[in-house]
C-alpha cells in the first residue's frame, strides 16, 4: 500500500468528548432531511389546490386529521430550527461568531429560539393551537 | 502494482473543481429562504381560516403566486443539494449513485408538479 493510503482518516469522531453543539449539528441534518420529505407534501397540498373544489375538500378533510396537523407541528419545528441553525452557518461562513463560547452561546439560542417560534406559530398561527 | 500514474489513478475520481460550486449554491439557495420562508408561513398565519376559498385566494394573486413559485423552488433546490449531501455521507457504490439519480429526479418532478399547480391555481379566478 502507498503512503498516501495509510495517511489518517478524518474526522475521527470517537476521540471528542460529546458536547451538546454536536447534537445541534446532527438535528441540523435530521432536520433538513425531514423538511425535504415535507416539501413533497407541500407539493401535495399545491396540487389539491390546483384540483378544483374536490380538490380542496380533499385537502380539508386532509386538514381534520390528527396526523396531518401533528405532522405540520413537526415540520414547522423542523422549519424553525433548520432557518435559526442555518442562519448561525450563514455567519459562520462570513468568519463571525467561530469562537467557542460564541459558538454554543448562539446554538443555545437557536435551539431555544425555534422552540419558542414553534409554540407560538402552533397557539397564532393557521391551525389556532388545535392538534388531535 | 498498477502501472498508471497517480494523475491517472485521481482525474475523474472526485469532485474537483465542482465542490465549491455546491457549496455556494447551498449558500445562495439558504439567503434566499431567508426572506421567501417567513414570508410562507406568515401568509398562512394570516390567513382567516385553512378552507379551500381562502387558501386559494391567498396564493391567486401574480405576487403572491411568484412569491410562492419562488419559495417553493428555492425549498427544493436546497432540499436536493442537502439530500445529495446525506446520500454521499451515507451510500456508496451502486447504490449510492441510484441514490443521487433518484432524488435528482423525484426533486426535478416536484419541482415541476409545484410550478404548473401553483400556474393552475393563478387561472383558476
Amino acid at each position: 500500500m502507498s503512503s498516501a493510503a495509510n495517511r489518517p482518516i478524518s474526522p475521527h469522531l470517537s476521540v471528542y468528548r460529546w458536547q451538546y453543539t454536536m447534537a445541534l449539528s446532527i438535528l441540523h441534518r435530521l432536520t433538513g432531511v425531514a423538511l425535504s420529505a415535507g416539501a413533497a407534501g407541500l407539493v401535495a397540498c399545491l396540487v389539491l389546490l390546483a384540483s378544483g373544489p374536490r380538490g380542496g375538500a380533499v385537502l380539508e378533510g386532509l386538514f381534520d386529521l390528527g396526523i396531518v396537523r401533528l405532522a405540520a407541528l413537526g415540520w414547522t419545528g423542523c422549519l424553525f430550527y433548520h432557518f435559526a441553525n442555518g442562519v448561525r452557518h450563514l455567519f459562520w461562513d462570513a468568519g463571525l461568531g467561530f469562537e467557542p463560547k460564541r459558538a454554543r452561546l448562539s446554538g443555545w439560542l437557536a435551539f431555544l429560539a425555534s422552540l419558542a417560534a414553534t409554540a407560538a406559530y402552533w397557539w397564532f398561527g393557521p391551525f389556532g393551537g388545535r392538534l388531535l | 502494482m498498477s502501472l498508471r500514474t497517480p494523475l491517472g489513478r485521481a482525474a475523474g475520481l472526485g469532485s474537483a473543481g465542482h465542490g465549491s460550486g455546491h457549496w455556494w449554491a447551498q449558500r445562495v439557495s439558504a439567503v434566499a429562504l431567508i426572506p421567501l420562508a417567513p414570508w410562507f408561513m406568515l401568509r398562512l398565519a394570516t390567513l382567516p381560516t385553512l378552507h379551500y376559498e381562502d387558501l386559494l385566494r391567498c396564493f391567486q394573486g401574480l405576487g403572491d403566486a411568484t412569491l410562492l413559485a419562488a419559495f417553493v423552488l428555492a425549498l427544493l433546490y436546497h432540499s436536493e443539494l442537502g439530500v445529495r449531501v446525506v446520500l454521499e455521507d451515507y451510500l456508496g457504490g451502486a447504490l449510492r449513485v441510484a441514490g443521487l439519480i433518484a432524488s435528482k429526479l423525484a426533486h426535478i418532478a416536484l419541482g415541476l408538479l409545484g410550478l404548473l399547480a401553483i400556474a393552475r391555481i393563478v387561472t383558476s379566478a
